[in-house]
């Protein structure tokens, strides 16, 4: 049948294409590693550069225990919050100080502030405020905030004016203004300043675990990997927070591009 | 007396580039008029004017006070990222019954019943002048009825229409007239300017005007 043909190559379509991404990200994947490879045998000396090998044969050891799995549980409690609070202060401040000039003149100084403080400066001082545990969050939180910030108030002054006037002409309320108008302007630029915020959220936070060395995380992993000068496992918690970041990352992705279908199955027309 | 709308010497530059200067007209109740012009004559300086988008550097406009103004700008102006029926469903109120049932009538009258669900980008031109056509239509529809009289504003409605589609939406907007509305039009087509129009204001860059009277 002339449908079931057409339905029958699309899915062949879609399995082809999915095992040729997989085929061409494994592919890139074995070259990373040869290269790595490489390096190892050039330099020679285990204790500057390990084997992918053994650093592949640490991680199958750490996975199956019980305390990888608690310390790797830990560090994402921390960097999730870190986002999420930032997310929201972004959001709601972002909105604010881009609708509001003087909220604007207020928030934007502080914001310069900490883009051009080293990180390094404010995790020495969360170390004397907080608590250890805590202080991965805020540092997350204090680099993640200006990236989201910056890109929310950048999204609401592209606003279309011409949008804006149509609205103003038909009377449209200024919640609906803002939601239907503001809010999906926004929109893409707040996806894009989350995905930048979660990646510079792991290593800011894994920085943060590093130097207040909380009872659980992975940074305090590193740490006594560093201790100890064990090059092969601060390279498996490496390679941890590489793996965790990514799945985030993709995860997020997911996350916003489910919330954008469902926001555009619920503008569906039903007359 | 049926309330009119009276333009009392607009006058209106952009720096040094004057657009508009001592325009004057009365606008009756039931009628359609028509504004003719060549392009930067200041037509649509003036419906931006009586629509309270701009501000005119002098001159009066009278009457204007709880009125109703539907205005259909030059450009579609429909949110990308709203679907056909929730670009009109934006600018109406009432529940959702009431809104859905106007939504559909307008979609049926522009021909687009079935693209309620289409976003604009999968539009062509012509149907997304047609939305934006259908939105003004619900909003005076919607909300005409609240207010002492409504203006009717269309810039250039019917760009990029076919004939059948434009003879249909004339017949409509002119069958649908409320007794107390009044409507403005500016076209560059004779055929439209002749259908529609009781009185055909015709502006040219040497701020003259002429007017025709049509019964």
């Amino acid at each position: 049948m002339k449908t079931f043909g057409i339905v029958g190559r699309s899915i062949f379509g879609k399995i082809n294409r999915l095992v040729f991404g997989i085929i061409s990200k494994l592919l890139v994947l074995v070259f990373w590693i040869i290269i790595w490879y490489a390096i190892y045998v050039l330099v020679g000396r285990e204790l500057y550069v390990p084997s992918p090998f053994a650093v592949g044969e640490r991680l199958l050891e750490l996975v199956v225990l019980e305390t990888f799995w608690v310390e790797v549980f830990h560090s994402i409690v921390r960097v999730t919050a870190g986002v999420i609070i930032s997310m929201l202060a972004g959001l709601v401040l972002g909105v604010a100080a881009a609708l509001n000039k003087a909220i604007y003149a207020i928030v934007e100084p502080m914001v310069s502030a900490i883009r051009v403080t080293p990180v390094l400066s404010f995790i020495i001082l969360a170390l004397i405020w907080l608590n250890s545990n805590m202080v991965p969050v805020f540092i997350c939180l204090l680099m993640c905030f200006p990236i989201i910030w910056t890109n929310v108030v950048g999204g609401i002054r592209q606003v279309d004016m011409q949008l804006l006037e149509m609205a103003k002409v038909y009377q449209v309320t200024k919640p609906k203004v803002f939601s239907k108008i503001y809010l999906p302007t926004m929109r893409p630029y707040f996806v894009a300043g989350t995905i930048s915020a979660l990646g510079l959220g792991w290593k800011v936070s894994v920085a943060a675990e590093i130097l207040s060395y909380p009872r659980y995380g992975i940074g305090s992993n590193i740490y006594s990997a560093k201790a100890y000068i064990d090059t092969v496992e601060l390279f498996a918690w490496t390679a941890v927070i590489i793996m965790l970041s990514m799945l985030f990352e993709k995860l997020l992705v997911k996350l916003l591009k489910t919330s954008k279908s469902a926001a555009g199955s619920e503008a569906g027309f039903d007359a | 007396m049926r309330p009119k709308i009276i333009l009392e010497g607009i006058s209106k530059s952009y720096g040094n580039l004057k657009v508009l200067q001592n325009f004057s007209a009365t606008f009756e109740q039931s009628k359609t008029y028509v504004i003719f012009g060549p392009s930067g004559c200041g037509k649509t300086t003036l419906l931006r004017i009586i629509a309270g988008l701009s501000n005119a550097d002098s001159g009066m406009i009278h009457g204007l006070e709880n009125w109703l103004i539907a205005y259909m700008f030059q450009e579609e102006r429909l949110l990308p990222w709203a679907t056909v029926a929730d670009n009109i469903r934006l600018v109406l109120t009432g529940t959702d019954t009431e809104v859905n049932d106007v939504i559909k009538r307008v979609l049926e009258l522009v021909d687009l019943i079935d693209f309620g669900d289409y976003y604009p980008a999968k539009l062509s031109g012509g149907m997304r002048r047609r939305v934006s056509l259908a939105r003004v239509l619900a909003y005076l529809e919607c909300k005409g009825d609240r207010l002492v009289g409504q203006m009717l504003i269309l810039d250039e409605p019917f760009k990029e229409l076919d004939l059948e589609m434009k003879q249909q939406l004339i017949e409509y907007i002119m069958t649908s007239r409320k007794p107390t509305q009044i409507t403005l039009l500016v076209t560059h087509d004779k055929y439209e300017a002749e259908a529609m129009a009781n009185e055909i204001i015709s502006m040219n860059h040497a701020y003259n005007i002429s007017r025709e009277i049509h019964m």
